[in-house]
């Protein structure tokens, strides 16, 4: 079942600790309530029963500084017999601002945020930018939902006549129809500042990914300023499937050099043998032979 | 006469690859361009893991020798991952040793679908008939 944005309220309080928000038309059990809320400073800005799913906070210590937040939560039979809800800016001067939203066709489960939201920065008045919003990023969308877009800026000045229009994403789809729910100012820190909010939705059926957002940008008065934004998709859960094709690696066999039509043949290798002459000796033993001797005949001598 | 790998001698290499400790499977975030010749460990990789999910253990892996087309194939069971939010297109095939530096990458695979973007829900990979991917020999 597709989400349906059924309706919308909104509220803000100067120099408050909270913001009371007229609980929008027609709740019923089960449908997904979102808060979002702007505010000077921190800390965080809560609602009871409400669950925070992100924020983008400066806290620098001066009169840019801001806090950012989106919150949700299933509507039970307490919604439905409601009046309001009591958005609370935790300081006594903070003030704020606060858009509701109720949403239809939600099934169940754990809303998922797919967002992309800027680090806070800081603009001083000699570069206030025509357009405000962020490139670069990848949200996917899974399935149809509704894109939520929302930009804070906190000055150091109680009329910066800020405001924000054309709200715009960047997909292989075209840019959808946007709904601007707030574009407003309230004055916090007891009239010190100007805390101001935009937020304006699109549903979508689109599934490509978003890569930018932006907003352009008035102001009457340049001051150094602090600013915040996001952009959700808000889808139900979604499961993803794939497949691969099955990678196949030849082996690269290279190929040796070698001779064509050549036939070799061999000729009968005949090996001499040298057969060496050996050194000989002999010994012929020596046969004595007796010296020849004349015969001697003795005569006795006569005495 | 053909000049050609021997399927079997393929095999036991990518077993002993395999061995050295335990497949997983991770998706990979979709600005992850591989680098066959400097990805060699998940060390290597793991920066660019998509964000929001975890590494897959493999279950059921085999190498098979496929005689009839002269490869050895790489299969597993279809990996899946639960209640995940993020965004992938591809994923890497690698063995766990418990060291990041030591583990060894052993291949980057498309996804045919292209980018997928669960919202709290499965993301998961019906791994093609023939497996993720296969050795030729010639």
């Amino acid at each position: 079942m597709a989400l349906v944005v059924e309706s919308t309220s909104t509220n803000s309080s100067a120099n408050a600790a909270s913001v009371t928000v007229t609980k929008p038309s027609g709740v019923a059990t089960g449908d997904l309530l979102v808060i979002v809320a702007s505010k000077y400073a921190s800390p965080a800005i809560t609602c009871s029963g409400f669950t925070e799913a992100f924020n983008v906070s400066r806290n620098v210590g001066n009169l840019t500084d801001f806090y950012l937040t989106i919150l949700w939560r299933i509507a039970d039979a307490s919604d439905v017999a409601a009046a309001n809800y009591s958005v609370q800016m935790a300081a006594n001067d903070d003030g704020g601002i606060a858009a509701m939203f109720r949403i239809s066709g939600w099934s169940g489960g754990t809303p998922s945020f797919i967002f992309s939201d800027s680090d806070s920065s800081l603009y001083t008045n000699a570069t206030t930018p025509a357009t405000l919003g962020m490139s670069g990023i990848e949200i996917v969308r899974p399935s149809d939902g509704v894109l939520i877009m929302a930009h804070t800026i906190n000055v150091g000045n109680t009329a910066p006549g800020i405001s924000m229009a054309s709200y715009t994403v960047t997909s292989a789809d075209s840019n959808p129809s946007w709904t601007e729910l707030v574009d407003a100012s309230v004055n916090v820190n007891a009239n010190t500042a100007d805390n101001y909010l935009s937020v304006a939705y699109a549903p979508f059926t689109a599934n490509s990914i978003i890569t930018a957002y932006a907003a352009t940008l008035t102001e009457s008065t340049t001051v150094d300023f602090g600013w915040g934004s996001f952009l959700v998709a808000l889808c139900e859960p979604a499961a993803a499937t794939g497949t691969n094709a099955l990678l196949q690696v030849s082996p690269a066999i290279f190929a040796n050099s070698g001779m064509a039509d050549a036939t070799g043949t061999n000729a009968l290798l005949e090996v001499e043998p040298e057969i060496f002459t050996q050194n000989g000796t002999t010994t012929t033993p020596t046969v004595w032979q007796n010296e020849a001797q004349a015969t001697t005949e003795w005569i006795n001598e006569q005495l | 006469m053909a000049s050609t790998l021997h399927l079997r001698a393929l095999k036991t290499q990518l077993d002993a690859i395999l061995a050295l400790g335990t497949p997983k499977l991770s998706f990979m975030a979709t600005t992850f361009t591989p680098d066959s010749v400097n990805d060699q460990y998940f060390s290597d990789i793991s920066a660019e893991v998509a964000s929001g999910t975890t590494a897959v253990t493999l279950a059921s892996v085999t190498t098979t020798i496929d005689g009839a087309n002269n490869r050895v194939e790489l299969d597993t069971a279809d990996p899946s991952l639960s209640t995940v939010t993020a965004t992938t297109n591809k994923y890497c095939l690698w063995v766990d040793t418990g060291v990041a530096s030591t583990s060894p990458v052993l291949a980057t695979i498309d996804i045919v679908e292209g980018t997928l973007g669960p919202v709290a829900g499965t993301l998961s990979i019906t791994v093609n008939a023939e497996g993720h991917f296969a050795l030729k020999a010639v």
